[in-house]
């Protein structure tokens, strides 16, 4: 027969579980997630429009350039609130439609990378580059620049 | 131990319930996968694509419209069912319009997954850039509605694979039943055959190519075997046959032994009864000769005369039976007028109500022989018959044909020789015999009447003329139904052919 453990004993665990809950609220609700460019970008604003846009591959100009739009696929609580905020789309839509206006109309799809490094070094190799990051990653990283909120948490 | 046996069907259907049990639980599992996955997909695009096209509509150039308006828009929101909560943030200035308690939105847990908090609640916030500033609308939407449709989705897949099972088990059935069924005819088939039927003919037919082939096979082995069974039946009774021929030609010949062996000690004995019957008859005649007429021994001596005559009669008659007479005259001699004589004789002796009838082919040609012996053996085997016949009368038939004898005959009787031969047969209605009175039929002194009504002798002499014609005697009896005596004469064309063949050799 099975022993059942007593949830007094378990108090210890579920407490844990429950800081940990509460930590990782708190880590959202806080929050804004920013749009960036490099610390010289021609890029001073973008309306959410140019930004889902952008990031659909349509053409943006600015000074008469294309802005490049850089996606991050390391951090998925930013890519969901990224998603879900500016694109208005899930993950398998978006990607779909990008694909689609890839094949159609053959519109470049939007630069990917794994970490915040890499997104800065191509933000300082391109004038016109703009990705997302947490305000807190955007304001210790002297190389970029906010140029707009796209989500804060309540 | 011995595995039980289990039917195709049985085996089908166990495989089919095997292999579903295995698969179908993975299959439901990824249906309904993958139908909650879609559902929840659509109802993500729609909330968010929704939400992005109402925070677009709250705004004109780029600016928020009038509070009361913006509040119109929020309520209709709400009252057109499309979302359950809606609330825009405009810099600490909170417009709501809500079906939900202020405790479940205070704390507005957004979601980015379907069902993520578990309040059946899916809520997002929206940003909305205002130049310098931002508004932020937040919406929550139902996700009950698709919950349900989900939950129908997965009922209605719990339906169809569960039918499919169901179909699946009937439709095994049925390829069972399709797949046994020429098996289990060829099964019958094959124990009606075991069962002694060999004529029945293997035939199944099948779409299958091995059932097909199977059963030609079987049928061709059938036929083998039925061949087989029918020679070794054919050997058996020819091996039954011969052996019955050969067991009868040992009985003849240990008759024949016998019979020899009782003739030579009885014509012994009456040899030596005949030199003591003739000094007897020389003197008792010599005596009368010297006796007067009236002397009063004279009917004494006459009394012996006749007893020592009547005794060398019976010393005769084993003499012929032992083959010791010496009065033997053999000539060619035509059968059927010395039978027909033969017969006046039996005629004047048999009562009028036996019917005897005469069959004698005039054409059988001669045989070496004494007729007055022939003439003696048919009265002999005619007196016999007329014994035999009941007192209310029968009838003897008699006839006289020319045979041939072929070697089966000969290996039944080794006295016989395979040619041709005249045959007299004696044939009675009469009471008949059964097999140990045929066999001691021949013995001398044998018979089957009351005491002192025969001699016992009569077919022991019709026996000796027959072996002194080199001929033989066949006998067949059966009680209640009469008796056939077929006498073989060696056709006189046959014997001086068989002569001329030893001369020249």
């Amino acid at each position: 027969m099975e022993r059942r453990v007593p949830v007094i004993q378990r108090t210890p665990q579920i407490l844990l579980l429950v800081t940990m809950l509460l930590s990782a609220e708190s880590s959202w609700a806080d929050r804004e997630v920013v749009l960036v460019t490099s610390r010289d970008s021609a890029v001073e604003s973008l309306s959410t429009l140019d930004i889902r846009k952008a990031y659909l591959g349509i053409a943006v100009l600015v000074g008469g350039e294309p802005v490049r739009a850089i996606r991050r696929r390391d951090d998925k609580q930013l890519n969901e609130i990224f998603l879900q905020s500016v694109m208005a789309m899930s993950l398998k839509s978006y990607e779909r439609r990008i694909l689609s206006l890839a094949l159609k109309y053959g519109t470049p799809r939007p630069d990917q990378v794994d970490d915040a490094a890499a997104l800065v070094g191509l933000l300082e190799s391109s004038s016109r580059g703009i990705g997302y990051m947490w305000r807190t990653d955007a304001e210790g990283e002297d190389r970029v620049r906010i140029i707009g909120v796209l989500w804060r948490g309540r | 131990m011995a595995r039980p046996l289990k039917s195709i069907s049985s085996r089908l259907v166990l495989a089919v319930l095997l292999v579903n049990a295995v698969l179908l639980p993975l299959l439901v599992y990824g249906l309904l996968t993958v139908v909650r996955s879609v559902q929840e997909d659509v109802f993500i695009d729609h909330v968010r694509i929704y939400a992005r096209s109402f925070a677009d509509m709250l705004l004109i150039k780029g600016q928020l419209q009038p509070e009361a308006e913006l509040q119109q828009h929020l309520d209709s929101c709400v009252l057109s069912g499309r979302c359950v909560h809606a609330e825009l943030d405009i810099d600490g200035t909170i417009l709501t319009s809500t079906l939900m308690d202020s405790s479940d939105t205070e704390r507005f847990l957004e979601d980015y997954h379907f069902g993520e908090h578990g309040d059946d609640v899916y809520y997002l916030s929206m940003p909305m850039q205002l130049g310098d500033k931002m508004a932020i609308l937040r919406l929550g939407f139902d996700e009950l509605p698709t919950q349900l449709q989900i939950e129908s989705a997965r009922r209605t897949t719990l339906y169809i694979v569960a039918a499919y099972v169901l179909l699946s088990i009937v439709l095994v059935l049925w390829l069972g039943s399709w797949l046994a069924g020429p098996l289990q005819r060829l099964r019958q088939q094959s124990r009606m055959i075991a069962s002694g039927d060999y004529a029945r003919r293997l035939s199944v037919t099948s779409d299958f190519a091995e059932i097909a082939d199977l059963s030609r096979d079987l049928e061709e082995m059938r036929s083998a075997l039925v061949g087989a069974h029918e020679e070794l039946q054919k050997e058996i009774t020819s091996r039954e046959a011969a052996e019955a021929e050969r067991r009868k030609a040992e009985i003849h010949l240990r008759h024949m032994h016998r019979l020899q062996s009782i003739g030579t000690l009885a014509g012994g004995i009456a040899h030596e009864f005949n030199n003591v019957l003739l000094p007897l008859l020389l003197y008792t005649d010599l005596a009368l000769e010297d006796l007067p007429p009236d002397s009063a021994a004279r009917p004494h001596l006459e009394r012996v005369m006749r007893l020592a005559n009547r005794a060398k009669g019976l010393s005769e008659q084993i003499l012929t039976f032992g083959r010791q007479a010496e009065d033997t005259h053999k000539v060619a001699m035509d059968m059927s007028p010395t039978i027909a004589e033969a017969m006046s004789m039996v005629r004047a002796l048999v009562p009028a109500n036996i019917d005897i009838r005469l069959n004698l082919d005039s054409e059988v040609g001669a045989v070496l022989g004494d007729p007055n012996e022939v003439q003696q053996l048919v009265v002999n085997l005619c007196s016999n018959a007329y014994q035999a016949l009941a007192k209310g009368g029968g009838v003897i038939t008699v006839s006289v044909d020319r045979v041939t004898v072929s070697e089966q005959l000969v290996k039944a009787h080794p006295r016989l020789h395979v040619g041709d031969y005249v045959r007299l047969r004696v044939r009675d209605t009469g009471e008949g015999m059964d097999a140990d009175t045929v066999e001691r039929i021949f013995d001398p002194f044998y018979t089957t009447r009351e005491v002192g009504k025969g001699t016992g002798l009569g077919l022991s002499v019709v026996h000796g003329i027959v072996v002194k014609h080199e001929g033989d005697i066949i006998v067949a009896s059966k009680v209640g139904e009469g008796t056939t005596v077929d006498v073989y004469f060696p056709a006189a064309d046959n014997e001086s052919k068989a002569g001329m063949e030893g001369q020249v050799a």
